[in-house]
C-alpha cells in the first residue's frame, strides 16, 4: 500500500530542483540548500496533520449532527403518528448503530484514534439523549407509576364474607 | 363568550356518547338475542275462534294463539301487588274488570287486535265482598253485605246504571258466588241462591253431607255451579229461571261444560291407574253418553286443572292449566298435546349462568396423560386424533347430538332458573329454548325486603369432567315453613337426592371459597337457632384450615340491625360466633347490595392527568346498605351507608333529605351508584360514590379488612335520571378490564350507561376529550340506541341477571319478569373478536398470493444472475 501511495503522492509534488538547475542563477536571497530540507518536513507533517484532520472531523460529526436533529425534532411535533415515530425512531437507532461500528469507522486511520474515538461515541450519546428527550416530551418513557398500573396485581383476599338479609 | 363554550361542551359531548353508545344493526337483530313473552298464572281463559283470550294473575289480558300457543297480543294493566283481574267474559268485545276492594275499571277490549276500546271506573264508598258477572251487555256488580244483596246492572260499554235492585239475602259465609244472573252461596249445609231481578226468592239446595263442601262456577253457556263435597265427588246444579236441576251423574271437581254443535257437553279430567296417563272424559249433559280418551300427560307438569273448552264441528280444544303454571292444549277425540307453555317463567326468583361441559372429545384430549403407560397413552392419543380429523372432515355429529357443548369463547352457557312455583329451568343461552324442567312440590321462595328469592348457589361447574357440575337451591317448604334443600345437575337437571327437608329454618347460607377433595364448594346453611350445618358434611376437613378467615353478616330487617358472624370449627361442627352488630337505629332498612363474588378489579388505580396514579379503595367485604327514617321536619331521610361486612366499620355514610324510594342500589369495584326519588325537585336522582385510598397503596400485596389504617377517601356526583328505574344492575366480565355498563331497568326495558358518564369528575383535575374524561352532565341520557332490547318492550322487569363470557369483552345479560330477554352486551366493543364481515377468504388469498409470488420472482431472480454471470 505504502510504495503505491507513495507514487500517487508524488504525482502531485512539483519537483523543481532537478530540471536545468545549473543553467539558471538562483535568484536572489535563495538559499538552495533550505529546499531539499524541508520538503522532507512538510510532507511528513501534512499527511499526519491531514490523518488528525480527518479523524476529527470524524470524531465531531454526530455533534455536528446534534443541531440539525435538534431542528428537526423541534419541527417533528408531539404528537404520536407515523413520521415522529419513525423520526424518532431513526434517531435513536443510528447512534447505537454507530457506536457498535465505532471501531470499523476509526479503522482506516492507523493513528492512535481514542480521543476522537471517545468524542464520536459522546456525541452519538448526545444524539440518543436527544432522541429520548423527545420520547419523554412525547410520552413514550415508562417513567410515572401510572405507565406500571397496568401490571399491578390485585390484592389478594384475606377473608372470605357471605350472607344477606335474614331470612328467619 | 358563554354560548360558544356551552356549544363546544356540547358538541364534545355528543362525539363522546356516540363513540360510546352501541346500537344494533339491523340485520343483527334476533342474533344473539331472545325473547319470550309470558303472561302469567292463568285466572281466566275462553276461546273464541282460533284465540285463546286469557286473564292472569299478573293483572295481564292477553290472546295467545289456539294453533301454537304463541302471544297474539297483550296487554299488561295495573300492578298486581294493587289491582287484580277479576272477571273476564268474550261477549261481542273482551269485558275485563280489574282492581282492589273500592275500586273497579271496566274495560272492553278488541278481540283482534287487543286494542282498548272502552274504560270506565266504578268507585264504592263501602268496602264489602263484590262480585260481578257479564251477562248480555249488562254487567251485574254484586255487594253482599251479610243480610243484604245490593245489585247494580251497568251498560257495559258506556257505564250507565241500567238498574239497581236490593234482595234481603242472608249469608256469612264468604262461600258465594255469581253466576251470571244467579248469586249463590253455601250456608252450612245447604246452598241458597236467588236470580238477581225483582222480587226474585232465595231458594234452597240441600246437600247430602256438608263436611269441607265448597261451591263453584261452572265454566259453560248456561248458568250452573259445582257443588264439591270432596276431592273425588260433586255435582253441578243447573240454573233454570227459578228452579234447579240437579245434573244426573256425579262428575269431577274441574269439570267444563261445552256446546259442540248444539249439543251441551261435559268434559272432565280423571286419573288412571298408569300415573303418567289422564283420562279425558266427554259425556252429553241430555242423555249421558260417555266418551273417554287416554292421553299421556307429559312428564314435569304439575296437578292440571281444565280451564277452558271450545268445540267446533266434533273436535274440541282443551286447555289445561298445571299446578306449577304450565298451560297446555290438548285435542279431544285424539287426545293429542297440542303445545304447552311454562307460564312459571313469568315469576322467576332465582338465576344463574352455567359453563357447560366440554365435548366429550375434548374430554378425552383433557385426560390423556392420566392414562398408564406409554403404549395405551400413545393409541389413546391416536385415536381421538383420528377422530379430531374425522370430526374436521365430515361435521362434528357429537355437537349435532346434544347441543350442550362449550364453546370457544364461553357465549354457549346454560341459564338456570328458578321460579316462584318451584319449578326449575335450564334455560339454552344461544335459542332460549328449554333444556330441562325439574318440578319441586310445596316449595315457595324466601321473603326478601320488598321481593321474594330463593337462594341457588353453584357448587361445582363443570369444569371438572368427569365429575358433573352441581348447583344446590336453597327455599321454604310452603306448608311447615322450613327449608329446603335440593342438590342437581345443572346441565341436566337430574337429581341424584332428590329434595331433601329440613328440620329447621335457613336463616342464611353461604358458599365457601374453597374446595373440598370433590371440587365441590361447601354450603354452610345457617338456621333460625344460630346453629351452622355444612353440605355435604363430608366437607369439614376441607373448611377446617378456612373456617377462621370466613365470616358471614344477617340483615335483620324487622329489627334494623346488622350482625357480623365469625365462623370456627369445634370438633366436627362448625360453629358461629357474633363479632358486630350495627343498628341502624329507628329507620327502616329499604335495601342492601354486595358486590359479585366472582368479580374481579383489573385496574388497582385511576391515571391522573399528571400521570400519577390514585390508587381504589377495593374492599371485597363491603356492604352498601339504605335506610329510610321518617324526619319531622324533612318527611324522609335517606341513610346510605358502606359498612365492611366483617369487621363492622363503617367506612361510609351520606344522607340525603325528602327522598324516597324505591331505593335501588349497585356497588361494584371500588363504587357505589344508587337512586332515589327527590320529593324536594320532583324527580329521580342517581348518585355515584367513588372510594381511592390514596396516591399510595398500603398493602399491594393482600387485602384484610381487619388491617384498615384510614378512611378512604370519596368522590361523589349525583345525577338527575329522567325516568324511573325499576331495577339497577351493573355489567361483569371474566377479568374486569372491559369498561363498566349499568343496567337502568325502566318501564319499557333496559337501558346501558357506561359508567365513565357517571364516575365523579375530581375537582381539581381538567376534563375534556384530551383526558378521555366526559365533562360532567347534570341530566344522565337516555338515548334510543342505548336500549338493550332495541324496539322491543319488556314489561314488568323484576331483575337482571349478569354474566361474564370467556370473552373478557362480553357479558351476558338476561332480563327477566313478565318477558325473558336475553342479549350479550359489550361495553368496550368486541375488541377482542374480529369483526363478522371480517373477510377470512381475502386475506388466505392475499397471503398465498403473495407467497406463490415470491417462489416465483426467486426463481426468476436466480435465472437473471445466472445469465449475467455467463456474460
Amino acid at each position: 500500500m505504502s510504495s503505491k501511495q507513495q507514487n500517487r503522492r508524488q504525482k502531485w509534488i512539483l519537483d523543481n530542483t532537478r530540471t536545468n538547475k545549473a543553467d539558471l542563477a538562483s535568484p536572489p536571497a535563495y538559499v538552495s540548500s533550505c529546499v531539499p530540507q524541508s520538503h522532507e518536513v512538510s510532507k511528513k507533517t501534512d499527511i499526519n496533520r491531514l490523518i488528525t484532520k480527518k479523524s476529527w472531523d470524524l470524531a465531531l460529526a454526530p455533534v455536528k449532527q446534534l443541531p440539525m436533529n435538534l431542528f428537526l425534532m423541534y419541527m417533528a411535533g408531539n404528537s404520536i403518528s407515523i413520521f415522529p415515530i419513525m423520526m424518532v425512531g431513526m434517531l435513536l437507532l443510528r447512534p447505537i448503530q454507530a457506536i457498535w461500528a465505532t471501531k470499523a469507522t476509526f479503522k482506516m486511520i492507523e493513528t492512535n484514534t481514542l480521543g476522537q474515538m471517545i468524542v464520536y461515541v459522546l456525541g452519538h450519546l448526545l444524539n440518543i439523549g436527544l432522541a429520548l428527550f423527545k420520547c419523554q416530551s412525547m410520552g413514550l418513557l415508562p417513567i410515572y407509576s401510572s405507565d406500571w398500573l397496568a401490571f399491578v396485581e390485585p390484592p389478594m383476599r384475606q377473608e372470605y364474607l357471605g350472607g344477606g338479609i335474614a331470612l328467619h | 363568550m358563554a354560548n360558544i363554550r356551552s356549544i363546544c361542551i356540547i358538541t364534545i359531548n355528543l362525539t363522546l356518547l356516540s363513540c360510546l353508545s352501541h346500537a344494533l344493526y339491523e340485520d343483527q337483530v334476533g342474533k344473539f338475542d331472545w325473547k319470550k313473552s309470558y303472561v302469567g298464572k292463568v285466572k281466566f281463559a275462553e276461546f273464541d275462534a282460533r284465540k285463546l283470550v286469557v286473564g292472569t294473575e299478573e293483572n295481564v289480558v292477553a290472546a295467545l294463539s289456539s294453533k301454537t300457543g304463541n302471544v297474539l297480543w297483550r296487554q299488561v294493566m295495573e300492578d298486581p301487588s294493587e289491582q287484580n283481574i277479576e272477571l273476564l267474559k268474550i261477549e261481542k268485545d273482551i269485558i275485563t274488570v280489574s282492581g282492589n276492594e273500592n275500586l273497579w275499571t271496566v274495560r272492553s277490549w278488541d278481540v283482534g287486535t287487543g286494542n282498548l276500546i272502552t274504560e270506565w271506573i266504578i268507585s264504592v264508598d263501602k268496602v264489602v265482598l263484590y262480585k260481578f258477572d257479564v251477562k248480555d251487555n249488562n254487567l251485574y256488580v254484586v255487594a253482599h253485605d251479610g243480610s243484604m244483596l245490593n245489585v247494580r246492572v251497568f251498560d257495559v260499554q258506556t257505564g250507565l246504571v241500567k238498574s239497581s235492585l236490593q234482595i234481603p239475602f242472608v249469608a256469612t259465609n264468604n262461600q258465594c258466588i255469581l253466576v251470571q244472573t244467579y248469586y249463590a252461596c253455601l250456608v252450612h249445609n245447604v246452598v241458597n241462591y236467588v236470580q238477581l231481578k225483582d222480587n226474585s226468592k232465595v231458594s234452597t239446595i240441600p246437600l247430602q253431607s256438608s263436611e269441607n263442601a265448597k261451591i263453584s262456577t261452572y265454566k259453560s253457556v248456561t248458568p250452573a255451579i259445582i257443588i264439591t263435597t270432596s276431592s273425588v265427588n260433586s255435582e253441578i246444579v243447573f240454573f233454570n229461571g227459578d228452579n234447579h236441576q240437579k245434573h244426573i251423574t256425579p262428575v269431577m271437581p274441574n269439570a267444563i261444560g261445552v256446546i259442540d254443535s248444539g249439543t251441551p257437553l261435559i268434559f272432565q279430567l280423571e286419573g288412571t291407574k298408569n300415573p303418567s296417563n289422564l283420562l279425558i272424559k266427554s259425556t252429553i249433559v241430555t242423555n249421558g253418553e260417555e266418551l273417554t280418551r287416554e292421553f299421556e300427560y307429559p312428564h314435569g307438569l304439575g296437578k292440571p286443572e281444565l280451564a277452558a273448552a271450545q268445540c267446533i264441528d266434533h273436535v274440541c280444544n282443551l286447555l289445561l292449566s298445571s299446578a306449577d303454571n304450565a298451560l297446555l292444549l290438548v285435542r279431544f277425540p285424539e287426545a293429542k298435546v297440542m303445545w304447552t307453555r311454562e307460564e312459571a317463567l313469568s315469576k322467576i326468583v332465582a338465576t344463574e349462568f352455567l359453563e357447560l361441559p366440554v365435548s366429550e372429545l375434548d374430554a378425552s384430549i383433557e385426560n390423556e396423560f392420566k392414562g398408564g403407560n406409554v403404549i395405551s397413552m400413545f393409541l389413546h392419543r391416536i385415536t381421538t386424533q383420528c377422530r379430531q380429523l374425522s370430526n374436521l372432515v365430515f361435521g362434528s355429529q357429537f355437537l349435532a347430538n346434544t347441543g350442550l357443548v362449550r364453546d370457544d369463547f364461553g357465549l354457549h352457557k346454560i341459564i338456570v332458573v328458578a321460579t316462584k312455583s318451584g319449578k326449575l329451568f335450564g334455560i339454552d343461552t344461544l335459542t332460549g329454548s328449554l333444556a330441562w324442567t325439574y318440578r319441586l312440590p310445596n316449595v315457595k321462595p324466601f321473603k326478601m325486603l320488598d321481593s321474594e328469592k330463593m337462594l341457588l348457589f353453584v357448587q361445582r361447574t363443570a369444569r371438572y369432567a368427569p365429575l358433573p357440575a352441581q348447583c344446590t337451591l336453597l327455599a321454604e317448604d310452603s306448608i311447615t315453613g322450613n327449608g329446603i334443600i335440593i342438590q342437581f345437575d345443572p346441565i341436566t337437571g337430574y337429581s341424584e337426592k332428590s329434595i331433601i327437608r329440613l328440620n329447621y329454618k335457613i336463616r342464611q347460607a353461604l358458599l365457601l371459597p374453597n374446595d373440598d377433595e370433590n371440587h365441590v364448594k361447601p354450603l354452610v346453611v345457617y338456621s333460625d337457632k344460630g346453629d351452622a350445618f355444612i353440605y355435604p358434611e363430608s366437607a369439614n376437613t376441607a373448611i377446617a384450615t378456612h373456617a377462621s378467615h370466613t365470616y358471614l353478616y344477617t340483615v335483620d330487617v324487622n329489627k334494623n340491625t346488622l350482625n357480623g358472624h365469625n365462623l370456627y370449627r369445634e370438633g366436627e361442627n362448625i360453629k358461629t360466633t357474633l363479632s358486630w352488630t350495627v343498628n341502624l337505629g329507628p329507620s327502616k332498612l329499604v335495601a342492601l347490595s354486595a358486590k359479585s363474588p366472582i368479580e374481579r378489579v383489573h385496574s388497582q388505580g385511576r391515571v391522573l392527568p399528571d400521570r400519577s396514579v390514585y390508587y381504589k379503595y377495593v374492599n371485597p367485604n363491603l356492604l352498601a346498605v339504605a335506610t329510610i327514617a321518617d324526619d319531622p321536619i324533612h318527611k324522609n331521610v335517606l341513610s346510605i351507608y358502606l359498612i365492611d361486612g366483617v369487621t363492622g366499620f363503617v367506612a361510609y355514610s351520606t344522607s340525603h333529605k325528602r327522598a324516597k324510594g324505591p331505593i335501588h342500589l349497585v356497588h361494584s369495584e371500588n363504587w357505589l351508584v344508587y337512586s332515589f326519588f327527590s320529593e324536594r325537585f320532583r324527580r329521580t336522582e342517581v348518585v355515584a360514590a367513588e372510594l381511592y385510598e390514596g396516591s399510595t397503596q398500603s398493602n399491594s400485596t393482600v387485602f384484610s379488612s381487619l388491617a384498615i389504617s384510614q378512611l378512604p377517601h370519596v368522590e361523589t356526583s349525583s345525577y338527575i335520571l329522567p325516568a324511573f328505574p325499576l331495577t339497577l344492575a351493573v355489567s361483569l366480565t371474566e377479568r374486569g378490564i372491559t369498561n363498566k355498563f349499568l343496567f337502568f331497568a325502566l318501564n319499557n326495558g333496559v337501558v346501558e350507561i357506561p359508567w365513565l358518564l357517571l364516575q365523579p369528575r375530581f375537582a381539581n383535575v381538567a376534563c375534556g376529550p384530551e383526558e378521555s374524561c366526559i365533562p360532567y352532565m347534570p341530566e344522565v341520557p337516555l338515548p334510543n340506541e342505548a336500549y338493550i332490547n332495541y324496539n322491543q318492550t319488556l314489561e314488568r322487569i323484576q331483575g337482571i341477571a349478569v354474566a361474564p363470557a370467556r370473552l373478557e369483552s362480553t357479558s351476558h345479560v338476561l332480563v327477566y319478569g313478565l318477558d325473558l330477554f336475553y342479549t350479550r352486551v359489550a361495553p368496550s366493543k368486541t375488541f377482542d373478536l374480529l369483526k363478522e364481515d371480517f373477510d377470512h377468504i381475502l386475506i388466505i388469498l392475499v397471503l398465498v398470493g403473495l407467497v406463490i409470488v415470491s417462489f416465483i420472482t426467486k426463481y426468476f431472480a436466480s435465472q437473471k444472475m445466472l445469465k449475467q454471470a455467463w456474460k
